[in-house]
């Protein structure tokens, strides 16, 4: 089995256990709270029980389909020599840019943790900078410019002109 | 109608409203002109903010970045034969080679006057069709608005990529996700919250629309790799004529008539979409040119066709989800769960509760395809300069106004949580070819669907049979079945039964 499928049934057992989450929880919380019977109106475990089975047939279903496909495409006679033949109409990137690319989101995410620590106008141009820099934006001056830039105008139009109260953190408390 | 247009005047004719709505459509241009860019990422990110202005002016601008963003794919398209959206991928037949011709501000020109005008038409059609269906569904009761909410969700699936079943998958994830939070009819019932306060209230719809698309597109632009697009852009800036498009675009009525229609019918259709309704009005304007071999060479006919037919398809596109609350794409998903925040519930009740905001709609539709025409051609040096703008510099930009603009609704950091969550399961999900679309009309229509159901089944005591005893939701559900029937069954079975063709 190529690359391909395993991928999709990965992703397939991603549904799968949403699925078997939805049925653990309505079997044991919703029963022990009296929610998981009667009719309609008391009953808050149906619907949801209702789409999870749905959940289930269909991500069995296609993991069917990927291994029926993964075996057409390698019988013997098929054609095929093995994965690299198959008709993977999936990009397939760089590894140096999907390393950037979860660096970046990585990064992002700090940014995201420490934002409330260290307020918005501390940590914002440091995460731009960051960045910028990864992405290939490397003089110290320009890279400076937009980190700044960027902050200071998305400060202006949030906090100055949409009343929007942005963390403050540290130099704010610093600042009062 | 009349009511409602009246109504909408008072409420969107101020300085503050068209200057949202012209803003609106200019951001909306620059987004489409991006490649990869495009409006359901101008919508998406700008949501937040339009919280912070009133209801009109909000969806002034949102709908300006829709309208706008339709058009300006075709800018990028015609001059570099890269569309800027995947609905101006049609434009670029007959764009490219005009612009190859030297007639690239007559191009240009052409297709902003054609979308422009296509877009007005199609917003007479919204306000026409609009008030009348939501009329005729004021008569549904749960059973029919369940049936109809679910064709929605169906529909949209079906058509969705190449498969159905990973469509479904979405949109069943979509559905379980709208559950999370306070039961709708058990008081202080809370479900899948996992013991989280800020879950009661469930998933805030921003966090996930801005997590699946905005962010899990920056990380699929990074590994696209940033700095390729830039150095095969070379281009000089120029003003498009403008008497020389409208007279070109009026003297072609009739296509141009035709493909407003035929954007709007298509728009109007859940799932069909603009790409659709570019691809289809151009066949059609070929089929019925006296030399349809010409189109495909550089002239005024192709791209009037599809432009036409694209702008118009928005405004097709709000005639179901104004009207039936049902989106019939990701954008006016998120226009509807714009106006759901804003305070108002589209719907059949729509336009007799909140006559104001749909009149304001109506007219923020119309005048945006107006604006789109001024700014349009004032700003096309700055449109075609904009293609030099370097990815690298746009990438953090995005995702810084994503994330302030998401931390902004709420004051809550929990929620940038939920957004890289759902950035990350975004990511995943187009990795391996699953739609996102139905996630978000799923996660819109699912309190609908939910209410419905369970209402239907209070209605009969518990039997499904209420969905079958009733004609109009039988009609809707049969529909639905036979939708289904289609998309499961193999087209070799098709052509065995129907022969070839």
């Amino acid at each position: 089995m190529d690359r391909k499928h395993i991928q999709t049934i990965l992703t397939d057992l991603l549904f799968l256990g949403v699925a078997a989450y939805v049925f653990y929880e309505t079997a044991t919380r919703f029963a022990a709270a009296g929610a998981a019977k009667g009719g309609a109106l008391t009953n808050a475990a149906f619907y949801p029980r209702l789409l999870a089975g749905l959940m289930l047939v269909l991500a069995l279903c296609n993991i069917a389909k990927q291994a029926f496909l993964s075996y057409k495409e390698h019988r013997p006679g098929s054609g095929s020599t093995g994965p690299d033949d198959t008709s993977d109409s999936r990009e397939k990137p760089e590894l140096r840019n999907v390393m950037l690319g979860f660096g970046c989101l990585a990064w992002f995410w700090g940014y995201i943790c420490i934002l409330e620590f260290l307020g918005y106008l501390i940590a914002t141009p440091i995460m731009l900078a960051g960045i910028l820099a990864a992405l290939g934006v490397r003089k110290p001056w320009a890279n400076l410019a937009y980190a700044a830039g960027g902050t200071m105008g998305m400060y202006l139009f949030f906090q100055e002109m949409l009343d929007v109260v942005l963390p403050i953190g540290l130099l704010g408390r610093f600042m009062e | 109608m009349f009511e409602v247009l009246s109504a909408g005047f008072e409420s969107f004719f101020g300085f503050n409203q068209i200057l949202s709505t012209s803003f609106g459509v200019f951001f909306g241009i620059v987004l489409g002109v991006l490649p990869g860019v495009g409006p359901l990422l101008g919508v998406i990110i700008l949501t937040p903010v339009a919280f912070y202005m009133d209801p009109v002016s909000g969806m002034g601008m949102l709908i300006g970045i829709f309208v706008g963003g339709s058009c300006g794919g075709a800018i990028s398209a015609i001059l570099l034969r890269i569309p800027g959206t995947p609905i101006a991928a049609a434009t670029l037949l007959d764009g490219y080679p005009m612009a190859q011709k030297g007639q690239a501000p007559e191009a240009v020109g052409l297709a902003i006057s054609a979308s422009s005008i296509g877009g007005f038409l199609g917003g007479i059609m919204l306000v026409f069709f609009s008030p009348l269906l939501a009329k005729v569904a004021m008569k549904f009761t749960p059973p029919e608005l369940f049936a109809l909410a679910f064709t929605g969700l169906i529909s949209i699936a079906v058509v969705s990529g190449e498969s159905t079943v990973k469509g479904l998958l979405s949109g069943c994830l979509g559905l379980l996700i709208a559950t999370m939070g306070l039961d709708p009819f058990i008081s202080e019932f809370d479900r899948f919250t996992f013991d989280q306060p800020n879950l009661l209230g469930g998933i805030n719809i921003v966090s996930v629309l801005v997590g699946l698309f905005a962010v899990s597109e920056t990380m699929i632009q990074i590994e696209k790799g940033v700095a390729e697009l830039d150095a095969s852009i070379k281009i000089k800036t120029f003003r498009p004529p403008v008497i020389y498009s409208i007279t070109t675009v009026l003297k072609r009525w009739v296509n141009l008539l035709r493909s407003s229609t035929v954007g709007a019918f298509i728009g109007a259709l859940p799932g069909a979409g603009a790409v659709i309704a570019a691809f289809v009005s151009y066949a059609a304007a070929k089929g019925s040119a006296k030399d349809p071999s010409k189109f495909g060479t550089g002239i005024p006919e192709g791209v009037i066709a599809t432009e036409a037919a694209n702008n118009a398809c928005c405004g097709g596109t709000l005639i179901p989800a104004l009207a039936l609350a049902i989106p019939g794409d990701a954008i006016s998903a998120v226009l509807l769960s714009a106006m759901i925040m804003l305070g108002a519930f589209p719907g059949p009740t729509l336009f007799r509760d909140y006559p104001e905001m749909a009149g304001g709609i109506f007219l923020a539709y119309i005048a945006s395809n107006i604006i789109l025409f001024i700014l349009g051609i004032l700003f096309t040096p700055f449109f075609v300069f904009i293609l030099k703008l370097k990815k690298n510099r746009l990438i953090p930009i995005v995702l810084l106004v994503s994330a302030i603009g998401t931390f902004a609704l709420q004051g809550s950091v929990f929620d940038l949580q939920m957004m890289m969550l759902f950035g990350l399961l975004g990511y995943v999900l187009r990795k391996n070819e699953f739609p996102l679309a139905p996630i978000i009309i799923a996660r819109v229509l699912g309190p609908i669907v939910e209410d419905n159901f369970r209402r239907s089944l209070i209605m009969s005591d518990h039997g499904m049979e209420i969905f079958w005893s009733r004609p109009i939701s039988a009609t809707i559900l049969t529909i639905n079945i036979l939708l289904l029937v289609w998309a499961f069954t193999p087209r070799q079975v098709w052509r065995h039964l129907f022969g070839r063709g």
